[in-house]
């Protein structure tokens, strides 16, 4: 057999176990649920075919649109605010303190605990005779405590402060893996050339992080796109649809309203708007990352 | 660094198995043998095939009937005794057959339910509170040549049945109202309320005592359900006793007057506080809590109630009271009080015991048995299981549900996303949201494009 | 030239100074999880005081939380799931990711791309078809239907890293493996994945949190309590008992636990794995 032939049965046989894997349990399904979308379904009779309904009654439907918008303010949340903390937490945390080591676990420490014991654990601090409100009442400011996840002009913020805490250390590990592998040579040249302080940082230091800032945008966006544990748990969506997120929408589409076509026709519309997304912003960063 | 990264390695995987190791506790696992996997059981009911009149000791291989539930919390109530008794009772009649109970406590349990049926998995024996829309899609075996039938209260038929077929029985019925702290009251010299406004007044007494007027827990939005449902049914069977048949004929409106006195009762309860702070953020539970503590001193729930709270002051240590019940009413004074099943239990149509599961359902519905399960605070959904009421509050309760009109319960004739919409819609007002945004014009589109979810009697 | 060496005393005292800081921010950023600890430990009826310190340690809701829950069981249930995760995710992965990288033929590109676009796909579409899936093929109730979820889903990611750390491996160790006589089969397992260990180790790491802690396939697709992982149960607790935040707590705890010590005892090789991961991607 010619050489490139047996590279090329041999690559197929190595890939096929994960081809195969990915395929029948993450494609299957996902072009099944295709036809579904096109289909008026309460998963207790037969799906009955509907063609286009379902869509349009979404970019009809308020809840849905609510979702959406909430789901854009998280992401924009997560990058206005979360991702440049992240990298400002990173630079810190690159310095050389004495406590690095129990720095870097503290704040990445969250990450590693379940998204349920979290909201969990949240839930019960901010009741509203919970200890954050008793916090505030002990520094006098009893007028402003209320029941945080239970009212519908902070149920939201709550749950991005929520989500800072957690996040936050994520992105600085990645910053800071970042800064480390840029080679001293560089500052030390930069040094020579006179670069300080905040000149230094912009035009050395952050470009070379653009492959870190590419990567934590990304995960980020993508994660806060679609978040699902926390609403679902602390406050499923409410009060209301005030933390109502796409990815919980549609789960309560389909489980609650028993209505699983046009659940599973919001899936898809949040599909291509993730690709949308994600695209758009890979191609952003990307194309201004630097090497050296 | 690989010598690093196996080292690494192996210790985290030794730790963790040894960790492993200590604690296996199986104590806790009751009843069924859980080796019996899904496959086997299925051969051997193959052999024993479908309806056959010889029941008992025909056929030596154990074999395992599910029963799935949401409510058999273990250690709860009365669920031990009435597992128990079931096991004993079936083990009489069929030495191999053991049961397993699928129970997950809450609201998830439904949505486990419709994918198990849609992928053929569910268990023998269901509970379930939406028996016509599964007795529609076929799901469900037609029981309507049953025995006990007949001992159906009669207004649980025409919500067990579709087409004519029964497809299930309630075990329990519910109806609810409000449960108050009588010692509170009396303390306050405040008197039941009879009309809408009373309570309020009422409310007004009891915030300047400190005490929270009403203790809800919307989080579990059945909760809501009931309480809001309560004086939406009210105001739609004053104006037509078939009213949500109506709205599906176009004869009524669903953002007609009845709906909106409705809100406007919760917005009024909501602005002149009777509710607790921590309304949309504690659920049932918790309420309970609030209630058998004396925070609370009312409490708008079923008839579980009164049960409830004496088994709270005896676990939590609460102080004992005396617990009363008023009825619902608008602000005239009118009464009508929603009744529906609680808990329905049905067989699945594609069980592999079929003669096994009836016999199973037929013990459960034994007037012994809804006497064990309803315990003190229930209402039995069977005429021949007389529970007899020995707390004061469930006395009242029985009182008022004598003389007084009923119907049937709020949205049983609604398509989910509507009561959804509508229940958003006031826990958005009690969130401290502004309403009148077009939300009911959201939801009546919601109905049309879910009409063919309704199932009418 | 000293450069970095001469510092102000100035400089010097800012950074003590968000030193400090930054380790009040760090206490601060811990709290919840020693909030959650304490409160585990903590009397019934002091938990009600939130800011009280305990005024002894009660072993009564671990005590309460054993009896309940099978402890061991779900442990074991999530190691389990965990582990036959890890081993088939690396054995396929590993493979996908280093033909990938190697083989310039456009079907490899083509499927690379297939495996990225699947990671956009969202679980609650997949839901119900996935349902009727493990119906047909027999594996509902089954903790292999988790591994495999779990390994279909995170096979974009690990091919991802895989393929990035392959770049690393120089060609001429294949070239030389072929000329002394190696199949390709045992060139790969023999050479080269022993090379790619660093990216093993680094999935290991970044994944296995992940794995542990998901709690919506498990209470989706098992419905036998012995089988539920210990997130699960926690979630099922709540639900039965959740005035009883002694115990929940304790379970959180209880579940939380294990993960901090990993954590602590693999940090720095997460972070590079983290940043290789990162880098090369």
């Amino acid at each position: 057999m010619h050489p490139t032939r047996k590279r090329l049965v041999y690559g197929i046989a190595f890939t096929l176990p994960a081809l195969l894997i990915f395929l029948l349990f993450t494609f299957y399904p996902f072009v099944s649920s295709l036809y579904y979308s096109f289909t008026e379904w309460d998963i207790v009779s037969k799906p009955k075919f509907i063609g286009l309904d379902n869509y349009r009654n979404l970019l009809d439907d308020r809840l849905f649109i609510r979702s959406a918008v909430n789901t854009l303010t998280i992401c924009l949340f997560v990058v206005i605010l979360q991702n440049p903390l992240s990298l400002l937490l990173g630079l810190v945390l690159n310095k050389p303190f004495r406590s690095s080591y129990f720095l870097r676990t503290a704040f990445y420490l969250p990450l590693i605990v379940s998204l349920v014991v979290i909201s969990v654990t949240w839930s019960n601090l901010l009741q509203y005779d919970g200890v954050f409100n008793e916090i505030l009442i002990r520094l006098g400011a009893e007028t402003i405590i209320r029941d945080w996840l239970g009212t519908t002009s902070t149920a939201l913020s709550s749950i991005i402060l929520i989500q800072l805490w957690y996040g936050t250390g994520y992105g600085a590990v990645i910053y800071l893996a970042g800064l480390q592998s840029i080679p001293h040579e560089v500052y030390e040249s930069a040094q020579i050339d006179g670069a300080q302080g905040w000149s230094k940082f912009r035009f050395i230091t952050f470009p070379l992080l653009m492959p870190s800032f590419t990567i934590c945008t990304f995960l980020g966006m993508v994660g806060a796109l679609k978040f699902f544990e926390m609403p679902y748990i602390m406050t499923n969506g409410g009060p209301g649809d005030a933390t109502s997120t796409l990815a919980l929408v549609i789960y309560n589409f389909a489980f609650k309203n028993n209505t699983f076509g046009y659940a599973t026709a919001a899936g898809i519309l949040f599909m291509i708007a993730i690709s949308i997304v994600t695209a758009l912003q890979l191609k952003l960063t990307r194309s201004r990352e630097v090497e050296y | 660094m690989k010598k690093l990264v196996l080292t690494l390695l192996t210790t985290c995987l030794v730790t963790v198995f040894s960790l492993a190791g200590c604690g296996n506790n199986e104590a806790g696992n009751s009843s069924a043998s859980p080796s019996a996997s899904p496959s086997a059981s299925a051969v051997e009911s193959a052999s024993q095939g479908a309806a056959s009149e010889s029941p008992s000791a025909s056929d030596d291989k154990p074999f395992k009937m599910r029963i799935s539930a949401w409510f058999l919390t273990e250690g709860e109530g009365t669920n031990d005794a009435f597992k128990k008794a079931v096991e004993d009772k079936f083990k009489e009649k069929y030495p191999n057959g053991s049961i397993q109970w699928d129970n997950l406590t809450g609201e998830k349990y439904f949505d486990k339910l419709k994918a198990e049926l849609a992928s053929s998995s569910a268990a023998d024996i269901i509970y379930s509170q939406q028996v016509p829309s599964l007795g529609k899609a076929g799901y469900l075996m037609d029981l309507s040549g049953e025995p006990w039938v007949s001992d159906m209260v009669d207004a649980t038929k025409i919500v067990e049945a579709y087409d004519g077929k029964i497809y299930g029985a309630a075990t329990t019925i519910q109806s609810f109202g409000f449960y108050y702290n009588k010692k509170i009251f009396a303390d306050l010299g405040i008197t039941p309320p009879k009309t809408f406004n009373e309570l309020l007044a009422a409310g007004e007494k009891l915030n300047a005592a400190k005490i929270t007027p009403i203790t809800v827990g919307f989080k579990d939005q059945w909760t809501l359900d009931y309480f809001f449902g309560g004086y939406a049914q009210l105001a739609q069977a004053l104006t037509s006793p078939t009213f949500e048949a109506d709205v599906f004929n176009g004869t009524q409106q669903l953002d007609g007057p009845e709906t909106i006195s409705a809100i406007d009762k919760f917005t009024q309860l909501a602005q002149k506080n009777m509710f607790n702070k921590s309304a949309l953020s504690i659920d049932w539970p918790q309420t309970q809590i609030e209630f058998a503590s004396g925070k609370a001193a009312m409490i708008y729930q079923g008839p579980w109630m009164a049960q409830v709270t004496e088994d709270t002051f005896t676990s939590k240590g609460f102080d004992p009271f005396e617990v009363g019940f008023f009825p619902l009413s608008d602000e005239n004074g009118k009464v009508i009080m929603g009744v529906g099943p609680d808990h329905s239990v049905s067989i699945n149509a594609k069980t592999e015991h079929p003669q096994e599961a009836k016999d199973l359902l037929s013990l459960i519905l034994s007037p012994e048995l809804i006497a064990v399960h309803a315990g003190d605070g229930g209402m039995s959904g069977m005429k021949s299981a007389n529970i007899e009421a020995k707390l004061p509050a469930m006395k009242e309760l029985l009182d008022v549900l004598k003389n007084s009109p009923t119907t049937y319960q709020w949205g049983s004739y609604y398509p989910p996303s509507v009561k959804t919409g509508i229940l958003n819609l006031v826990t958005k007002i009690i969130g401290g949201g502004k309403a009148g945004d077009g939300e009911l014009d959201e939801v009546k589109k919601n109905y049309e494009k879910d009409k063919s979810l309704i199932i009418l009697p | 030239m000293h450069s970095s060496s001469v510092r102000s005393l100035r400089e010097k005292f800012f950074d003590r100074l968000l030193e400090i800081g930054m380790i009040i921010l760090a206490l601060l950023v811990l709290y919840p999880c020693y909030y959650m600890f304490e409160a585990s430990v903590k009397l019934p009826k002091e938990f009600y005081e939130p800011l009280k310190f305990p005024s002894r340690i009660f072993w009564g809701n671990y005590d309460n939380v054993f009896e309940r829950v099978q402890v061991g069981r779900a442990l074991l249930n999530t190691l389990l799931i965990c582990g036959g995760t890890l081993v088939l995710l690396i054995i396929v992965a590993s493979m996908a990711g280093y033909t990938i990288s190697r083989n310039r033929h456009k079907l490899f590109q083509i499927l690379f791309v297939l495996f990225l676009a699947g990671m956009i796909i969202p679980f609650q579409t997949s839901m119900v078809p996935i349902y009727k899936l493990a119906q047909s093929l027999h594996l509902m109730n089954t903790r292999t239907l988790l591994v495999l979820l779990y390994t279909a889903g995170t096979i974009p990611f690990a091919t991802m890293i895989y393929v990035g750390f392959t770049k690393g491996i120089p060609r001429e160790l294949e070239e030389a493996a072929s000329i002394d006589g190696y199949g390709p089969l045992r060139m790969y397992w023999l050479i080269i994945f022993p090379l790619l260990l660093p990216a093993t180790g680094t999935l290991i790491v970044t994944t296995v949190f992940g794995f542990w802690n998901d709690f919506i396939g498990p209470l989706l697709y098992l419905t036998d309590k012995d089988k539920m992982t210990l997130i699960t149960q926690i979630f099922v607790f709540k639900s039965e008992r959740s005035s009883d935040w002694g115990g929940i707590f304790a379970l959180c705890s209880l579940a939380t636990l294990p993960l901090i010590l990993l954590f602590v005892v693999t940090q720095k090789y997460m972070i590079k794995g983290l940043t290789a991961g990162a880098i090369k991607g």
